[in-house]
């Protein structure tokens, strides 16, 4: 933590209005702000500064956002960093291992939904958890993902589950104890948002609750938040 | 024997036997013919070749059609792919000033403001986040084009009752009858199954938004050769102009009425079925209803 008590954020884009907006409004938001304009710039900030959390644009001339967190994380260094991504229907490469990002937020977001997510991502750091984003397995309670393998194991078992749902899974576990929309698990996990569209989270949602045996008026794993989303209650730790 | 079917084919043929017919006369009987034998050789010569140039007419034009079609469908496939490409820059171009507006709105949101500013930011939030819809909607279709298929054998019936049972509630509320009903020769059938609820979420949302209380709307899948997914309203129906139009981009066939949403439900539905290789009919009657009707042949799984 930095001066003040105010979390610093390092936000990093190349469209200078959008920079400006944003640094204006996760201020008055009760965040400290520093800006940098490309790939670069923001490895530079990041060594002088130390952010508490970077937020990195995907599309950025000479090093992109992409090129520029997989060189901080090959420097060892591990500020969690939230993407802000310009190209939906990646959802498995999005929620790469290797890529190493703690969220991901597509163009053109909810500004609140920005600062729902940082403050998700600080609150999950501070509390000097392990970071999640480059386990390779995960566990909760009888429940192991392997994620580079896309299995998912009960009481040591292997349970069959689509790759979406699979893939949604993965983000709950990782995201635990965040109240997660529908709106946003359709963005990071399916890559596309619709009024429509959010109903097949749902779908999905019954069918990982059918497999774990998760009884929704009492849940164990995942909690629907009425009117909001969905919940995963259920801790969350790395196995090696 | 297909050709045997074809009209086309019959002009040469008839004369291709007259002529060999006379061949035939002409060796076998060419002592017991009245007639002088050169006019059998003439006319025996000028059947043939009259068949000839005939079949050669015929087969060139065929093959010209084909060759026409071929070069019809290439420019149609540029053309749309084109069509997506634009759509897609347009998508791009539009994300940061989007970002911009959104993020700016928001912040004069926690400013201090008078209630006549704090209405000016409410509508123009509303209508930014409008424009973001309909650009993130335009992308998806773009997407549709590339994105990879996930093509699993899904179970009909659980297919046919997890839409019904997320419908359900909607329906019930707008006090509109929905019906289902599964004929299926086969359990399963392999399609994305995410992409197709989509489509089916789709028309049902069309159904239900261009019906009135008390209509009813029936949701009928079949699977024999190939699998058919039946929506049907009792709504108010489609005027015959907008017909061939309602598969477009931001087309809305009734814009008089103040009906929400972007124009883009139904060409999202058709991307979707066309990556299926499928094909989408609809017949409609105003004031009386409408039937959509989806085609898809069966496909191998991934």
């Amino acid at each position: 933590m930095n001066a003040g008590n105010k979390p610093q954020i390092l936000l990093a884009d190349d469209e200078a209005s959008i920079l400006s907006t944003l640094k204006l409004f996760l201020e008055l938001s009760g965040f400290q702000v520093i800006t940098a304009g490309n790939g670069t710039e923001a490895l530079d900030r990041v060594t002088h500064y130390h952010p508490d959390l970077i937020v990195l644009d995907v599309l950025m001339p000479q090093l992109d956002g992409r090129e520029t967190l997989r060189l901080l994380r090959q420097r060892g260094d591990w500020t969690p960093v939230i993407l802000l991504t310009q190209v939906a229907g990646t959802a498995q490469r999005i929620m790469a291992i290797d890529e190493g990002a703690d969220d991901y937020l597509n163009k053109p977001f909810d500004p609140q939904e920005l600062v729902v997510r940082m403050r998700a991502v600080l609150r999950r750091t501070q509390a000097g958890n392990q970071p999640l984003q480059s386990a390779r397995r995960l566990k909760s309670h009888f429940v192991v993902l392997d994620r580079s393998a896309r299995r998912v194991y009960l009481h040591a078992h292997e349970a069959s589950l689509t790759p979406k749902a699979i893939a949604l899974l993965e983000y709950l576990m990782m995201h635990p104890d965040e109240l997660v929309t529908r709106e946003h698990l359709l963005d990071v996990v399916w890559g596309w948002e619709s009024g429509v569209g959010e109903r097949v989270v749902d779908t999905r949602i019954a069918e990982l609750r059918k497999t774990l045996g998760d009884d929704p008026t009492a849940p164990q794993f995942i909690e629907t938040v009425p009117g909001m989303g969905y919940r995963y209650i259920a801790p969350t730790e790395t196995v090696l | 024997m297909n050709w045997l079917h074809n009209r086309r084919y019959w002009l040469p043929i008839l004369l291709g036997v007259l002529g060999l017919l006379l061949l035939l006369r002409v060796l076998l009987f060419d002592g017991f013919v009245l007639v002088p034998e050169d006019v059998d050789v003439v006319v025996l010569v000028t059947l043939l070749s009259t068949a000839m140039i005939v079949a050669i007419h015929m087969l060139v034009r065929i093959s010209m059609s084909h060759l026409r079609l071929r070069s019809m469908q290439h420019l149609r496939r540029e053309t749309l792919a084109e069509h997506r490409r634009f759509l897609s820059r347009l998508d791009h171009e539009f994300k940061n000033p989007l970002t911009t507006m959104r993020a700016g709105l928001k912040t004069l949101e926690l400013t201090v403001l008078d209630q006549q500013q704090h209405q000016l930011v409410e509508i123009l939030e509303t209508e930014t986040l409008r424009l973001s819809r309909l650009v993130t909607d335009l992308r998806k279709l773009a997407d549709l084009e590339t994105q990879p298929l996930n093509l699993q054998p899904v179970d009909l019936a659980t297919f046919v009752l997890n839409v019904v049972q997320l419908e359900r509630e909607r329906f019930e509320a707008g006090q509109r009858m929905l019906k289902s009903q599964v004929d299926a020769a086969q359990d399963a059938w392999v399609f994305d199954e995410d992409l197709l609820a989509l489509a089916v979420h789709n028309l049902l949302d069309n159904a239900l938004k261009y019906s009135r209380p008390g209509d009813s709307m029936c949701l009928a899948v079949a699977a024999k050769e190939e699998l058919t997914i039946q929506v049907s309203d009792t709504g108010i129906g489609i005027p015959p102009s907008a017909l061939p139009q309602i598969w477009e981009e931001l087309y809305r066939a009734h814009p008089e009425e103040k009906i929400p949403g972007s124009g883009t439900g139904l060409a999202l539905v058709k991307a979707i079925v066309e990556r299926h290789e499928g094909r989408i009919n609809v017949e409609s009657r105003l004031g009386q209803g409408t039937t959509v009707t989806v085609h898809l042949p069966s496909l191998s799984q991934d």
